[in-house]
């Protein structure tokens, strides 16, 4: 179900964080779209390329490889990724207005990957518009995806002299393996379908959550930040753990929310996960609950790819009945009070500390 | 026998890193490694049917090992112990295996058409080819323990930027095809193949000697044109095979200039279709041959050399086999 998507989320949100966030959102909006310029404006993007001026169409390379990915950016996304990073300069005596190009790298990221997530979820719509592979067909959507993705080494480059050997080093290594090991947890997920595999566990599917998305979501961010603003490795090593925790919360009450949307603005179609047979948490949970028909019937709605809503709402009724989606809940608590923990222990301002702390909260009672 | 260079042991060298990077049976020894402790636990089984079974099809299926060796040749000619840089060469092999694997599917399907009954379905080939595409600088910055910080840094960049240029290139051609349903004349399908096919190029390996070897930085920009000049003769010559094929047969996305959508019969495909147009590919390989030859002048004695004989043996040999063909035919 098509719904459109609405940025008053920020109310969701402590006020020391809600404000910091509000104070630094346009600085964020305008690194990204002044490093998206730099990079893919149509006389820019052939040099980003490494390509020849003549060589080309221009105007068809733009519509090809930037205009799918700018679309992305366009649509009101929270923008939380390069705020955290200017959260951790300002929190580590760094100002974020030296370094743009590292606050645009987090959007650039995020963007790049909700691309990515969307062509293998083959999903129809992203924050209530169209997604890239609905626009301009799976491969040239993938391929965009990949594209941005990369770019971001190109990002770090360009900054090489400023950063210094050492940080430029760093953030690339941490690009680089931040993107493999996504791509190992995001094997397992597609796997998992194909196979009709019904008897995984759910350390295996917190396995794969750690590697498939919580990098994008918090701990690539917090890492950028961090790095950028050349704090101690172990300091590095907290922020990393903080954002894998969050992250880890995030996605359990992402699947949460996708059976049972808190409102109309969810964006996406309701049950989506259920549709395309993903075998999340609660759904592991509820097939190692469930027995006899209630299981079997689960099942073939998980395997049937139905886009009917009574069916997919049959589905959700038995992760409710059989505590799935209450036992989800409790381990997304844990998993903030964790991350609360690790924030006490962060070497920075208390303010900053209470930001993050509301971050790791926010998440797990926000409503989109 | 080649003069120079031991293709057979530089190939069986190739092999053995690859395989020390990418096993083909999934352990957590292996998962610990690359991607650190498990905090929870994985699904082995799922890595091997979702990422190592699928790479090491591909893997088994073009056992050639061009790249890897073109790079330990080179290095082997400044004197680096070209084992000693297996993190680099199994890189290079994962960028090249990953440039050929998605070219079976077309665009503007969706996932669940865009693959065969009982084949890997497409949600899965895309995840091993962005995986192991990611994996390659992985394992230049983290595990290349031979190569010097910046060098380690300078290459993971490059990695990453061939992966750029490859998926733009993707992008643009699939685009253009959907848009325009025009052909690209020759000169602009030359420079798509030098700008945007990592798989019809073998700069890359020279990058790998030039980060593992600093004198020969000295000669970088010309050992990148030689490699980027050999592998277009090199694709263009592999092309021909394409052509080959039954008068009936389908192209396939991604040959002869062709729509991803629209690959036509081969008596359909326009002017350059037919025997004449395979003799015009050839003539284009070997001019792009000569220009690489032409850029190795210069080279210190022990590079060109090795250079020398990497063209002989591969783009040579695939250009007299094309041309032997097509003379048949």
């Amino acid at each position: 179900m098509r719904s459109e998507f609405s940025t008053d989320f920020v109310r969701d949100m402590d006020p020391v964080l809600g404000e910091h966030y509000t104070q630094w959102l346009p600085y964020c909006r305008e690194s990204i779209a002044a490093t998206i310029d730099e990079l893919a404006h149509p006389d820019a993007f052939p040099r980003t390329l490494g390509i020849d001026n003549g060589h080309v169409d221009r105007d068809l390379l733009h519509s090809a490889c930037v205009a799918p990915f700018r679309s992305y950016l366009r649509r009101s996304g929270k923008m939380l990724r390069p705020y955290l990073v200017c959260l951790c300069l300002e929190a580590y005596g760094r100002d974020p207005r030296t370094r743009p190009r590292e606050v645009a790298l987090a959007e650039i990221i995020h963007s790049s990957s909700l691309i990515l997530d969307d062509v293998a979820d083959d999903s129809t719509y992203r924050r209530g518009d169209l997604t890239a592979h609905q626009q301009v067909g799976m491969l040239v959507a993938g391929a965009v995806g990949s594209e941005w993705l990369n770019l971001g080494f190109e990002v770090v480059w360009r900054d090489r002299e400023s950063l210094g050997s050492r940080i430029t080093s760093r953030l690339i290594e941490e690009l680089a393996w931040e993107h493999f090991v996504t791509g190992l947890g995001t094997t397992v997920d597609c796997i998992w379908p194909w196979q009709e595999k019904t008897n995984c566990l759910p350390g295996e599917y917190l396995q794969q959550v750690v590697h498939r998305s919580t990098s994008y979501t918090y701990r690539l961010p917090l890492k950028i930040g961090g790095l950028t603003a050349d704090v101690p490795e172990s300091e590095v090593a907290k922020l990393s753990a903080f954002g894998e925790q969050v992250g880890l919360g995030f996605q359990i009450v992402d699947d949460l929310l996708n059976v049972k949307p808190a409102d109309e603005h969810w964006g996406k179609e309701v049950a989506e996960d259920i549709v395309q047979g993903k075998l999340t948490l609660q759904v592991i949970l509820a097939l190692e609950r469930a027995e006899g028909a209630r299981r079997a019937r689960l099942l073939e709605i998980l395997r049937s790819g139905t886009h009917v809503q009574s069916e997919l709402q049959e589905a959700v009724g038995v992760l409710e009945e059989t505590g799935a989606l209450e036992e989800c809940r409790r381990l997304a608590t844990e998993l903030r009070d964790g991350a609360l923990k690790i924030a006490d222990d962060l070497g920075m301002d208390e303010i900053y500390r209470r930001r993050l702390k509301a971050l790791a909260c926010y998440v797990l009672r926000r409503t989109r | 026998m080649s003069a120079v260079i031991d293709f057979s042991e530089l190939q069986l060298l190739s092999n053995r890193a690859f395989a020390r990077w990418v096993p083909r049976v999934a352990t957590n020894e292996w998962l610990r490694e690359v991607s650190g402790e498990s905090r929870f636990v994985w699904d082995l089984d799922a890595m091997q049917d979702g990422f190592l079974d699928p790479l090491y099809e591909i893997f088994d299926k073009h056992p050639e090992r061009w790249r890897p060796i073109l790079a330990a040749g080179l290095m082997q000619a400044a004197d680096i112990d070209a084992a000693s840089q297996d993190a680099v060469l199994a890189a290079l092999e994962l960028q090249f295996l990953t440039s050929i694997m998605l070219t079976r599917f077309r665009n503007g399907r969706t996932a669940a058409e865009a693959q065969s009954a009982g084949e890997i379905p497409f949600a899965v080939i895309a995840t091993v080819s962005y995986t192991a595409r990611q994996y390659a600088p992985t394992l230049v910055i983290r595990h290349a323990a031979s190569l010097s910080p910046d060098a380690k840094t300078w290459l993971a960049y490059r990695f990453g930027r061939v992966t750029v240029q490859g998926a733009a290139g993707a992008a643009y051609n699939l685009f253009r095809w959907e848009t325009k349903k025009t052909l690209m004349d020759e000169s602009s399908y030359l420079a798509y193949l030098r700008y945007f096919v990592s798989s019809a190029s073998f700069v890359l390996s020279a990058d790998c000697a030039i980060a593992a070897a600093a004198p020969i930085s000295t000669f970088a920009a010309q050992l990148q044109e030689a490699s980027a000049c050999a592998g277009i003769a090199y694709h263009l010559a592999a092309e021909c095979e394409t052509w080959r094929g039954d008068d009936g047969a389908s192209l396939e996305p991604g040959h002869f200039l062709m729509g991803p959508n629209h690959a036509p019969d081969r008596r359909d495909a326009g002017p350059f279709d037919g025997s004449e147009n395979i003799g015009r590919w050839l003539a284009l390989a070997k001019a792009e041959r000569d220009k690489a030859e032409q850029c190795t002048q210069g080279l210190p004695r022990s590079l060109q050399a090795v250079f020398l004989d990497f063209l002989e043996s591969a783009v040579d040999a695939k250009l007299t086999t094309e041309r032997e063909a097509a003379s048949a035919k």
